[in-house]
C-alpha cells in the first residue's frame, strides 16, 4: 500500500478547492431548487427549450447567481452595448455604442406612446443577433426578441412605458447582443 | 378634398391602407391595425421604398425623413401584388387635393392589385378569381353605400380573369399597363419635386414625370426667354412663330459713331442642372453573370460627379470617386463621358452574382462638395459603405448641395 502525505500546500489547495465547490454549489441552488452549471449557460446564451420557470425562481431569488448569469451573457455575448452616453436633452434615450454596432431610439410620428429601436450593425457580414438583453444594475435581466438585421440595420417598435426602454434609459444598465 | 380608399386585394379579403405616416426611423414598415405588430412583408416594402431599390421616395421624395409606417386592416401575405394599392395610397397622400380615408367617408373605393416595376409598369400577379370572389361582401356593401367603386388590375389575362368573375354590376373595372393610366384616370397626378430633380434615362417607354419636369421647364425658359425678345423686338414679335421655322436673329447694331465696343457677356445657361444615364442597350437592358458594365453619363453643366452603384444584396459601393481614380476633376458640361474609361474610370465593372435588379445612380454638383459629406462618402474606400449611410445617400447629397444637385439613376438587371 502506498500512502501519500500532504504538504500544508496541498491541504490549502485542497481546501480553496472544497471551498470554490460549496461556493458553486450555493450559487446554483436557491430555494432549494438546483440549477446545473451547463443548464444555467444554455438559458444565458438562449438556447435552452422548454420550461424555464426554475431558473427564472433561482434567478430571482438569489443575487450571486443573477451575476454569474450576467458574467455568462457577456462573456458569450455578439455585442456588448455598454454604459449609454449621455442623452442630448432630458427628452431623448441615450444613444449606446460598443464594438462594431450602436444602439438608439427614434420616436413614432404615428404613435406617440411607441418608438423605434435601432441597432445599427457595422460589421453585419457574419454576425446575427436574434436578442437584445439588458441587464439593469442588480443585474436583473430584460429581453427582447429581434426581427433578422437588413442591410445591418435592426429596428423593433417598442413601447415607451416599456420595461426594455425603462432599463435601456438608465445609463448605468448594460446591453448584449446575442 | 377627395377622400379615398384604397384596398390591396388579397386571398383573404380586401386589405385597407389606413395610412401612411413619414417617420425618422432608417427602415419603413407596415404595421397591422395601427397596432406595432409588424408585417413580414415591411422588408419588401422598405426596398420598395428605398431610393436605389425602390420607386417611392424616388416619385415623391425628397422627404425630410427616411422612412414610411404604413398600416394596414389585415395581413397581407408574400408577394408583391400589394405594391399598385401601396403605390397608389402614397400617391393620394402626396396629392394636395386628396387623402386616404376609410371606406364610410370616402368618395371613391379602390381595389387593386398589381405588381408596379422600377420603370412604373404594371405586371401581371396571381389568383385574380380567388381575391374577386374574397371582396364580393365588401364590393356589394360599398356599391350599397353608393361609393364609386374601382377595381384596378393590370391589363393582359388578369383583367380578362377579373371579367369572368362577376363582379357585382356598378364596380368600373380598370385594366392598366402603366401607373401614369390608374393616376391619370383618378386625377392623382403629382407635381413632381421642386427641389430634388431626379431625370428619367432617354429609354424608350419609360414613364417621365422628372424628365417631363425638365422639359416643361426648358419650355418655360424658351417661353419666357421669347417673351423677352418679344418686348425688345417688336418687329420679330410680330411675326408669325412656326416652331419649324428658323427665327431670324436681329442683324447686329453697327454704330456710326465711335464707341466702346459693348462686351457682350456669353449667353448664361439658364437650365436647370440635369443630369442623364444611359446605355447602348434597350429598355429593361438584362446582363448577365460576368458581363462588364457600360454606360455613359452626361451633364448640361459642368460639375462635380459622385456615383454609387446599389447592388442587389442591399449593399452599396461607390464607383466614382474612389481610390483607383487619380484625379478627382470636374466634368464638362455636353460631353458623353463612357464609363469606363483610361482617362476618369480606369477599371471595369465585371458583373457576378448575386442575380437581381441593380442600380447605379449619379449625383451632379456644380460645387465640389466633397468637405461637407461624411467620410465613407469621399471615395476613400472601394467596399461596402456602411449601411446607415447607404440608406441615406440620397438626403445627405441633398442636405450637402441644397438644390443644386441633379441625380439620374441607370436600373437594369443581372441574370446568372
Amino acid at each position: 500500500m502506498i500512502t501519500y502525505m500532504l504538504t500544508s500546500q496541498d491541504i490549502e489547495k485542497v481546501q480553496e478547492e472544497f471551498q470554490a465547490l460549496v461556493s458553486a454549489d450555493n450559487l446554483l441552488q436557491a430555494d432549494g431548487h438546483f440549477v446545473s452549471p451547463s443548464r444555467l449557460q444554455a438559458y444565458a446564451q438562449g438556447q435552452l427549450d422548454g420550461d424555464t420557470t426554475d431558473i427564472e425562481n433561482a434567478l430571482n431569488a438569489n443575487p450571486d447567481l443573477r451575476a454569474a448569469h450576467r458574467t455568462m451573457i457577456r462573456n458569450t455575448a455578439l455585442f456588448i452595448l455598454p454604459e449609454a452616453m449621455a442623452a442630448a436633452s432630458p427628452n431623448e434615450l441615450p444613444e449606446r455604442k460598443g464594438r462594431g454596432c450602436k444602439l438608439s431610439f427614434k420616436p413614432s410620428r404615428a404613435e406617440e406612446n411607441l418608438l423605434y429601436l435601432i441597432v445599427e450593425l457595422l460589421d453585419f457580414t457574419d454576425s446575427k443577433p436574434e436578442t437584445l438583453v439588458v441587464s439593469g444594475t442588480d443585474d436583473r435581466i430584460y429581453q427582447i426578441s429581434l426581427p433578422p438585421s437588413r442591410n445591418g440595420i435592426i429596428q423593433v417598435i417598442v413601447e415607451k412605458n416599456s420595461d426594455i426602454v425603462r432599463l435601456l434609459s438608465d445609463p448605468k444598465s448594460e446591453a448584449y447582443l446575442r | 378634398m377627395k377622400r379615398i380608399a384604397v384596398y390591396v386585394a388579397t386571398t383573404g379579403g380586401p386589405v385597407l391602407i389606413q395610412r401612411i405616416t413619414p417617420e425618422y426611423a432608417p427602415q419603413s414598415m407596415i404595421c397591422l391595425g395601427r397596432s406595432s405588430e409588424v408585417l413580414p412583408i415591411s422588408g419588401d416594402y422598405d426596398d420598395f421604398v428605398k431610393l436605389g431599390s425602390g420607386i417611392i421616395m424616388r416619385e415623391f421624395g425628397p422627404f425630410e425623413e427616411n422612412a414610411f409606417r404604413l398600416d394596414a386592416s389585415g395581413p397581407i401575405g408574400t408577394g408583391r401584388s400589394w405594391q399598385l394599392g401601396v403605390f397608389t395610397a402614397h400617391s393620394v397622400e402626396q396629392n394636395e387635393s386628396s387623402a386616404l380615408s376609410t371606406p364610410d367617408e370616402a368618395d371613391v373605393v379602390l381595389w387593386m392589385t398589381g405588381m408596379v416595376d422600377y420603370d412604373l409598369h404594371i405586371k401581371p400577379v396571381d389568383h385574380i378569381a380567388e381575391k374577386a370572389n374574397a371582396a364580393q361582401a365588401e364590393f356589394a356593401r360599398w356599391l350599397k353605400d353608393n361609393k364609386r367603386v374601382y377595381a384596378v388590375v393590370p391589363k393582359g389575362n388578369n383583367h380578362k380573369e377579373l371579367l369572368s368573375s362577376h363582379l357585382p354590376d356598378g364596380v368600373q373595372i380598370l385594366p392598366a399597363n402603366r401607373i401614369k393610366e390608374v393616376l391619370n384616370t383618378l386625377n392623382l397626378i403629382n407635381t413632381p419635386p421642386e427641389t430634388l430633380q431626379i431625370n428619367e434615362s432617354p429609354k424608350p417607354g419609360r414613364p417621365g414625370w422628372a424628365l417631363f419636369a425638365v422639359v416643361a421647364v426648358a419650355f418655360a425658359v424658351i417661353l419666357f426667354n421669347l417673351q423677352d425678345f418679344e418686348s425688345d423686338n417688336t418687329s420679330i414679335a410680330q411675326a408669325p412663330l412656326n416652331i419649324n421655322t428658323e427665327i431670324p436673329l436681329p442683324a447686329p447694331t453697327i454704330s456710326t459713331e465711335e464707341e466702346p465696343l459693348e462686351i457682350l457677356e456669353p449667353e448664361k445657361n439658364t437650365e436647370e442642372l440635369s443630369i442623364e444615364l444611359y446605355s447602348k442597350h434597350d429598355d429593361e437592358p438584362v446582363f448577365n453573370f460576368g458581363d462588364h458594365l457600360e454606360f455613359t453619363i452626361e451633364i448640361n453643366r459642368d460639375s462635380w460627379l459622385n456615383c454609387f452603384y446599389f447592388q442587389a444584396d442591399g449593399t452599396v459601393l461607390q464607383l466614382y470617386p474612389n481610390p483607383y481614380v487619380d484625379e478627382v476633376f470636374r466634368f464638362e458640361a455636353n460631353v458623353a463621358y463612357h464609363v469606363p474609361s483610361e482617362d476618369f474610370f480606369p477599371f471595369k465593372i465585371r458583373l457576378a452574382p448575386p442575380a437581381g435588379e441593380e442600380v447605379i445612380a449619379c449625383f451632379a454638383t456644380e460645387e465640389d462638395i466633397t468637405p461637407h459629406l461624411p467620410d465613407p462618402l469621399k471615395g476613400e474606400t472601394t467596399g461596402p459603405l456602411p449601411p446607415v449611410i447607404a440608406a441615406d445617400i440620397a438626403r445627405i447629397f441633398h442636405s450637402a448641395a441644397g438644390d443644386n444637385l441633379a441625380i439620374d439613376e441607370f436600373a437594369f438587371t443581372v441574370e446568372p
